[in-house]
């Protein structure tokens, strides 16, 4: 990094890690810049839309305060989806805390009425996959924010769930056939 | 299900993969496939897999909040940094005697230097020394305690 002909940009994840640990900012920065989409996306698509970004900025505060804990016996992109789906978590379980406290827990379905509504409002694609998206079970989300959102090759997507490429490909089919029920629904 | 109907099956899971693939690969719109065998379902499918992907791009952050979020994430770093210091400086007690911290600091290095040099060896102390037979000379204690300090310079740099 201190190398004028060294981009930051052109180091692998791991490298800047390295160099983040030994308090170069602009290697955090580029771990940022290289992750912000995903992570960004993973929480919108669970997130309400009013609480996105506060999510997001939680995830890399948390990455940067845990970063000297990183010792390189996962990749990191898959460290990093464990951070957000640990504060995705962390969200929604605060949230149903809130709810049961303000007694608003009785009078509405948590997770699915209020942010529904509010995304059909808007009635675009996105809001309407956010919704048919929080409807599927649990593994037909992952696999397809894994293949969508964090673009894994079906072969890594195999490896990190310990499937055969074949049972990861016919489980993604079988998530868009579902998705694609969900939509149909939320059209009608 | 029968045979052809699984065959069926993982064929289909063979071409929307390939699909799939093909249209996160490229950023212009990919056409759909044709199928002749089961065209409805796959139709279906692969309609699904664009609305995905389009719905994964405007799920992307823009400008202004990729700006915004840096912001923070940049002050916190300088906030971090200088806790650390801060720390640091504290258990040292750098911020209230500077100076006489660190003249200590170096008179216990040249101390520690001249009594290794010039600490004389007992007359009387036979070169092959064992324990218990003759008196004990106190250089492998100023040894012990120079890597002591090495030590422990050593574990707050590590701590910091």
């Amino acid at each position: 990094m201190n190398r004028p002909d060294l981009n930051p940009g052109d180091l692998t994840d791991e490298e800047l890690v390295h160099f983040a640990k030994m308090g170069k900012q602009d290697a955090f920065a580029t771990i940022y810049e290289r992750f912000l989409p995903a992570v960004y996306a993973r929480v919108r698509f669970k997130v309400p839309e009013t609480d996105v970004e506060d999510v997001t900025q939680e995830v890399f505060i948390a990455i940067l305060k845990s970063l000297h804990g990183f010792r390189g016996q996962s990749k990191f992109s898959t460290w990093i989806r464990t951070i957000t789906n640990r504060k995705i978590v962390d969200y929604h379980r605060a949230r149903v805390v809130a709810a049961t406290d303000s007694n608003d827990y009785d009078h509405t379905e948590f997770g699915e009425q209020p942010d529904r509504d509010e995304f059909l409002e808007r009635q675009d694609d996105l809001s309407i996959i956010q919704s048919a998206l929080s409807e599927l079970p649990q593994n037909y989300q992952d696999i397809l924010l894994m293949r969508f959102v964090d673009e894994m090759p079906f072969n890594e997507i195999a490896r990190q769930n310990g499937q055969s490429i074949d049972a990861t490909k016919s489980l993604f089919r079988r998530s868009i056939a579902a998705l694609s029920e969900k939509m149909q629904e939320e059209n009608e | 299900m029968n045979k052809r109907g699984l065959s069926d099956a993982q064929k289909l899971d063979e071409q929307l993969a390939a699909f799939t693939d093909q249209v996160l690969s490229e950023d212009e719109v990919v056409e759909m496939m044709e199928d002749v065998t089961q065209q409805d379902e796959f139709i279906k499918l692969q309609k699904a897999v664009l609305r995905m992907k389009a719905a994964t791009r405007q799920a992307y952050p823009d400008v202004e909040v990729r700006k915004r979020i840096r912001n923070h994430l940049l002050a916190e770093w300088e906030a971090g940094n200088k806790l650390k210091v801060s720390a640091f400086k504290d258990r040292f007690g750098l911020q209230k005697f500077p100076a006489i911290t660190l003249a200590g600091g170096f008179a216990f290095v040249v101390l520690l230097g001249f009594l290794l040099i010039f600490w004389p060896l007992p007359e009387d102390m036979p070169l092959g020394a064992t324990a218990g037979d003759g008196p004990v000379s106190l250089i492998p204690f100023f040894v012990f305690m120079g890597v002591a300090a090495v030590a422990i310079i050593l574990w707050f740099r590590h701590k910091r």
